[in-house]
């Protein structure tokens, strides 16, 4: 299976982190052929973390945080033109503009975008923003750096939050509308999101939790005010959508390849499946829009919408795609961080369906500390608030699956462990 | 407010502008704010709180090694660095 002969050529769809990482695996495996990367948006890979940070400030231009890479001049990019269509049994891989590739190989790491607005002419309004590209993040910036009266952030999840925080240190009014009863509690439950809700409320955050926008009001086409579901209005100028993801799966629509909104199905080793469930041995998809069977979650298949994940998952898929050794199933422990109201969260796992959870390291009061998450005796999850260096040796728990609560680890409590309520429905 | 002020120092650059110089990621999973960097490259890389490293991504040809050696001080080799114009 491997890319022996030169003449072969591969592609791969889509231009983020993942699929960097994966054409860079290629070629240190050794592949040598024609090699294409294909992009909807006109840049080279770049790093999505500072856009909801650093760039919003303006401490970071966005057009500085092209990703480094090893690729040489030996790569065709096709940028700014979409795949929308794969032939399979041609092997052709249709761009919107027109153009035709044929492939040997092909790795999928479309990604997601933004999930919009479900109201197309609100989302449309001058002042109404989503996050997720770099183009985004310009007009966000333009628009904050414009010093608006206020700004609303609509969904208190790990974009929101982190755009909340933005505007804290760029000392503009900001209200964050959630209908949780905790930013944060979706990933990583009520308990520790109400810690970082007071974090933010801290540091001036309006927080409306609780509450879910029913309508945004504009004046001339220009966002005035959100309206929420018990009828208060928030007058603002500047809305941030920020209602998590959907992943960019509709143009492999007629290919026969097993997909939905949640995802394109791998197999263990990354190749992806076909409607019959047989994977088809030329094509692998990595990042965001894989959907695969972990190891840790009892097989089940999970997509994984996480910047480590999309760098190991992507080079995985680019040595097997170049005919590397065979690899033990791809078991990477998700994990992520945030900076956010002032702190660092890190987390390793997945603390989906946590019966129990206990403070591990540090304490709430100090503002660092490290919560270990539990279900069914086992340990599952670890999640740190600027208490980062202890959170390799629980991610070492969690991957070995070692029982919860944790007996002689590395703990700094006399007395056993308390365990409390995680907050997860 | 510390860092802040200390952040705004760095230079604004536009990368497009800049035929020579580095790309510099840091990946943050791997960080575990030894802050290393700063100690060693004081004008790049920042602490920001208790444990967010901050670091320019695109700093110019001139501080090459500055930044070659906060890559090599790194406790756990979190920062990768792309010298560009290596081929031209």
């Amino acid at each position: 299976m491997a890319l022996g002969s030169t003449s072969e050529r591969a592609i791969v769809v889509g231009a983020g982190l993942a699929a960097l990482r994966g054409a860079e695996a290629m070629r240190e495996a050794g592949f040598s052929g024609p090699l294409a990367i294909v992009g909807a948006e006109p840049y080279r890979p770049y790093d999505r973390p500072p856009l909801s940070k650093h760039v919003l400030t303006g401490e970071i231009q966005a057009d500085a945080t092209t990703l480094p890479s090893s690729l040489g001049s030996d790569v065709d990019w096709h940028l700014g033109s979409p795949a929308v269509r794969l032939d399979r049994g041609s092997r052709t891989l249709h761009l919107a503009s027109g153009c035709g590739l044929s492939y040997d190989r092909l790795l999928i790491a479309t990604g997601t975008r933004a999930r919009p607005w479900p109201n197309p002419h609100e989302g449309q309004l001058a002042g109404v923003f989503t996050l997720r590209g770099r183009d985004d993040a310009v007009a966000l910036r333009q628009a904050l750096a414009a010093g608006p009266k206020r700004v609303v952030v609509i969904g208190g999840g790990l974009i929101g939050c982190e755009v909340a925080s933005a505007c804290r240190r760029l000392d503009l009014p900001v209200t964050l509308v959630q209908l949780g009863s905790a930013p944060l509690a979706r990933a990583l439950g009520r308990y520790i999101g109400t810690i970082v809700g007071a974090m933010h409320e801290s540091r001036g955050v309006d927080l409306r939790l609780g509450f879910e926008v029913e309508w945004l009001e504009d004046v001339g086409g220009r966002f005035v005010a959100a309206h929420l579901t018990d009828g208060t209005r928030i007058a603002a100028d500047v809305a941030v959508i920020a209602l998590g993801a959907v992943r960019n799966t509709e143009w492999l629509d007629g290919s026969g390849l097993s997909f939905d909104v949640g995802g394109v199905d791998c197999d263990a080793d990354g190749y992806v499946l076909d409607v019959d469930g047989r994977p088809d041995p030329m094509v692998a998809a990595a990042g965001d829009v894989a959907r695969f069977p972990h190891p840790l979650y009892g097989g089940r298949r999970i997509a994984v919408e996480h910047w480590g994940h999309a760098v190991a998952q992507g080079a995985r898929a680019g040595r097997l795609l170049a005919g590397g050794n065979p690899e033990q199933s791809y078991a990477t422990l998700p994990a992520f961080w945030s900076s956010q109201a002032g702190v660092t969260i890190k987390s390793a796992g997945l603390t989906e369906g946590a019966d129990a959870m206990t403070i591990a390291h540090g304490d709430v009061a100090s503002g660092r500390f490290l919560i270990l998450y539990g279900r069914e005796g086992r340990c599952i999850a670890a999640v740190s608030v600027d208490c980062g260096r202890w959170l390799p040796a629980y991610a070492a728990l969690i991957a070995e699956e070692a029982p919860f609560p944790p007996k002689g680890a590395a703990t700094d409590r006399a007395k056993p462990l308390d365990i409390l309520a995680p907050g997860l429905s | 407010m510390r860092n802040r002020r200390g952040w705004s120092r760095f230079p604004r650059i536009l990368a497009s502008t800049l035929p020579l110089g580095l790309r510099v990621n840091n990946d943050v999973n791997l960080c575990q704010a030894y802050a290393q960097c700063r100690n060693v490259a004081p004008r790049h890389c920042r602490i920001e709180g208790r444990e967010a490293v901050l670091y320019h991504p695109f700093p110019t040809p001139g501080d090459r090694t500055d930044i070659k050696r906060a890559r090599v001080a790194c406790p756990v080799v979190a920062t990768q660095i792309e010298i560009l114009g290596r081929d031209a």
